[in-house]
């Protein structure tokens, strides 16, 4: 038991020291958050200025929040604070004519600070049920829905060394 | 929020390093032992992530997902507290904690088996890996905000404090007796004998956790009177459902265990209960937190229900195994002799008090059945579940009021002179002053004449009993667990009597303009002004209506109307006029465009305070069968119970023999 003692303070500051980074909050400054910015444009080149777009975050497969905001006079939107963990993916959309228009998913990598992505509405582009996700894309996301965090990751290891421990204290320990 | 998601994957594997100790316990004093410090160091490991949450609600923290969608600047501190539990994560994570602080009570005590530990880890276990895996209270929003999205308003009342933690507890607390079954059965045990210790376990855990489902579910109903604004406090939710049903399970199970104390009779059936009582806290737990059929209180996850469906199934089949293998072990040599008899009116109860519960679970399912098998939404409101458990209500308030007036085994001579004439002397008196009065409800009729008849047998059998102590007091704490169950009796008679108010409940609708005068239900209703107020959180009005009786001015009521940041749709805060005999009760339910006149909704309440007066005498005589009896001498064996049902000639000594 002396040694379940010992471990765990050894766990929590192991532990802590891997998860620290993550604790704070992201500013644009520390490198874990970036900015998404881009242009409303109809069919393609027509900027659409103080129209509401939103942004959608999804977590897995659920969209667990969004952020309404409205275009400059040039058709421009910028939103910071965005993660560049791969835990969530970000989707740009705005109704124009009753009709509701989406970018495809978006996510930033580590060395991106910031990412352009316009969203084009009106004849000639497609309608948000109409969308096709790229295969690839497609596979990202299946992949996204089934991936572990580190701390599942961990609890699933720590869980398999308590049963192992048990066992051996069992059959040599008693 | 990291170190909240660490600690509750250390507690997992904690959890689960106690669950296989206290497997290997049995054959091992030594890991026994382990298992017990390691469930310490669990919920230690609980307690630590659950005021972390708090410590995140009270400091804003919009980082993390619940909190930000459960608080926002503006909340009191009260409610960032409770924010712990008003979300599924967070009201997950609370049962988790309850149910380790109770492991660790539970398994402190010194021949508590190790096996009762296993099965409690076993438990812990499966909530923590839904909390680890699919609802962490911990998860980041994956954005900055600066607000959050704040608390539901009608989740911002005091009754809401205690209401949710208190059917927590209870549905929590009843882990520990089914444990207990479970870790006997598995040693091919029956329940403990009653000098075991393990049997006053069973009995005070259970009798702890009707206590709490009992505050909880007259505090939600005393919510859904003050909040809803609908003027009733029971509307047979699902959910309000779910948590009765180990209400009466739990309650038939306090009764068959006294027949299995003095006569060893049903011991089979005691198991049962105990094990579908657990069952129906998980059940209760999987139609609140999987949205599956809707209610006001779902929390709508359905990855939750798969978890709960799956965990459901994993216990009845381990726990058909092992009532039906341990069958013949746990077999009574003894049965009921007559119906006519203590044992037999007990049965009756449990019997009627099952039936309640199929017809419950019926009603409740019927819509989800529906869309499965027909395709069809169909609804099964208030009507279908007050049209059932009217008469079974009525049965169960009459057993209440004989059962415990029987004799021991069977009929006995002089009985009805001793026990029943009185009660039923009063029952006539008072049917006929119904009568005159033009009562003609049969329902209200019945449930005040069981009502009637529940208080005069208590008071007999205390005026009879009370030559055998110097004091009612005394008394009462000689036999705790019996006038106990009576205090509780005569709270549920109280409460029926406020029941039996309900059919002659009257609803009225008008518009009222300011400065107006109406004639309404007997009363005049004087609309004197409407006050408009502004805040960051919220737009309200408030009226501010007269009420009199004649020329007497009765009271000042003022409901209102809040329309709250965030949330699409007003609240209505009602206000009562709250009197011995009824209610007043007002809502304001819209305002006209130009200000100046209000749709008002106003409903008359007869007998309400004695539904809170019946819960709350209810409460009072849990606490004390709660109690230690009061021995006349220390460490005495002498069933006291047993010799004063002799001494009022209820039985004879073969009778416990």
């Amino acid at each position: 038991m002396k040694k379940i003692l010992l471990l765990i303070p050894l766990l929590f500051i192991s532990a802590n020291l891997l998860g620290m980074p993550q604790m704070k909050a992201p500013h644009d400054s520390d490198g874990a958050s970036g900015i998404i910015n881009g242009k409303l444009l109809k069919d393609g080149k027509t900027p659409l200025a103080d129209h509401p777009v939103v942004l959608e975050i999804i977590s897995g497969d659920q969209m667990v929040l969004s952020i309404p905001k409205k275009t400059d006079k040039n058709g421009g939107y910028q939103f910071k604070n965005i993660f560049k963990t791969g835990e969530f993916a970000y989707v740009i959309s705005a109704e124009v004519d009753g009709r509701l228009f989406k970018t495809d998913f978006i996510s930033l990598k580590k060395n991106e600070s910031v990412k352009t992505v316009n969203l084009n509405v009106g004849e000639g582009f497609e309608e948000e049920s109409a969308i096709q996700f790229p295969s690839a894309q497609k596979m990202e996301m299946k992949y996204a829905k089934k991936r572990f965090s580190e701390y599942q990751i961990f609890a699933v290891i720590m869980s398999l060394i308590a049963i192992a421990f048990a066992i051996y204290q069992r059959r040599y320990k008693k | 929020m990291v170190i909240g998601s660490i600690l509750l994957s250390l507690a997992l594997a904690l959890s689960v390093y106690s669950f296989f100790t206290s497997i290997f316990g049995n054959s091992s004093p030594v890991m026994a032992k382990r298992g017990v410090t390691a469930a310490h160091l669990t919920t230690l490991l609980i307690t630590v992530a659950s005021l972390m949450l708090v410590f995140l609600f009270v400091n804003d923290s919009f980082d993390v997902k619940y909190v930000a969608s459960y608080s926002n600047l503006s909340l009191p501190l009260i409610y960032k507290i409770t924010g712990l539990w008003a979300g599924l994560d967070g009201s997950l994570l609370l049962w988790g904690w309850i149910l380790a602080i109770c492991a660790t009570l539970a398994v402190q005590k010194d021949g508590t088996h190790s096996y009762v530990n296993a099965v409690l880890q076993a438990i812990i276990s499966f909530f923590l890996i839904m909390l680890v895996f699919d609802a962490n209270p911990f998860a980041p929003l994956g954005y900055i905000v600066e607000d959050g999205d704040g608390l539901n308003p009608l989740l911002r009342n005091i009754f809401m404090i205690v209401h949710p933690p208190s059917l927590y507890i209870g549905y929590v607390v009843l882990s520990v007796p089914f444990a207990i079954v479970i870790a006997r059965l598995l040693k091919k045990d029956g329940l403990p004998e009653k000098n075991n210790p393990l049997y006053h376990a069973v009995r005070n855990w259970t009798l702890a956790a009707w206590l709490f489902l009992t505050i909880g579910n007259l505090l939600g109903a005393m919510w859904a009177y003050v909040e809803l604004g609908w003027g009733g406090f029971w509307a047979w939710d699902p959910v309000e459902n779910a948590g009765i049903m180990p209400w009466f399970t739990a309650t038939a199970f306090l009764h068959t265990l006294i027949i299995q104390e003095k006569r060893g009779l049903l011991v089979r059936w005691n198991i049962l209960l105990v094990i579908l009582t657990f069952l129906l806290t998980i059940f209760g737990t999987f139609i609140t937190r999987s949205g599956i059929i809707s209610s006001v209180h779902s929390f709508s996850d359905m990855t939750i229900g798969t978890y709960f469906m799956v965990f459901m199934a994993v216990v009845i089949l381990f726990s058909g195994y092992l009532i039906i293998s341990r069958a013949k072990i746990l077999k009574s040599g003894k049965s009921i002799e007559s119906l006519f008899s203590y044992e037999g009116a007990f049965y009756l109860n449990n019997v009627v008090l099952i039936f309640a519960l199929v017809g419950i679970i019926w009603g409740t399912m019927l819509p989800l059945f529906a869309q499965i098998f027909i395709g069809q939404k169909i609804e099964v409101g208030p009507p279908f579940f007050n049209k059932m458990m009217a008469p079974i209500g009525v049965i169960l308030l009459f057993l209440t009021g004989i059962g415990p007036e029987m004799s021991w085994r069977r009929w006995r001579k002089g009985l009805f002179k001793k026990s029943f004439m009185i009660p039923s002397i009063f029952v006539a008196a008072v049917l006929l002053e119904l009568l005159l009065a033009g009562v003609r409800n049969w329902f209200s009729i019945l449930a005040v004449l069981g009502s009637t008849f529940i208080i005069v047998t208590i008071v007999c059998e205390l005026v009879r009993a009370r030559k055998f102590e110097s004091s009612f007091k005394l008394l009462v704490r000689r036999f705790s667990r019996r006038y106990g169950g009576y205090i509780v009796h005569l709270g549920i008679a109280i409460l029926f009597i406020g029941i039996a108010g309900s059919p002659y409940k009257q609803e009225y609708q008008f518009n009222l303009k300011i400065g107006e005068k109406q004639e309404i239900g007997g009363y005049q209703i004087l609309l004197n002004k409407l006050n408009w107020q502004e805040s960051p959180e919220m737009r309200s009005v408030q009226s501010d209506v007269q009420i009199f009786n004649g020329e007497k001015n009765v009271s000042i009521l003022r409901p209102a109307l809040f329309l709250h940041k965030n949330q699409p749709k007003p609240t209505a805060e009602v206000d009562i006029y709250i009197s011995p005999l009824k209610d007043i009760y007002l809502t304001l339910a819209g305002i006209s465009e130009d200000e100046k006149s209000g749709d008002f909704t106003m409903t008359i309440n007869p007998f309400i305070s004695f539904v809170w007066l019946g819960g709350f005498v209810m409460i009072f005589g849990t606490v004390i069968a709660l109690l230690p009896p009061k021995k006349r001498e220390k460490g005495s064996l002498v069933d006291e119970e047993i010799m004063l049902d002799i001494s009022l000639d209820r039985a004879v000594t073969e009778d416990f023999q």
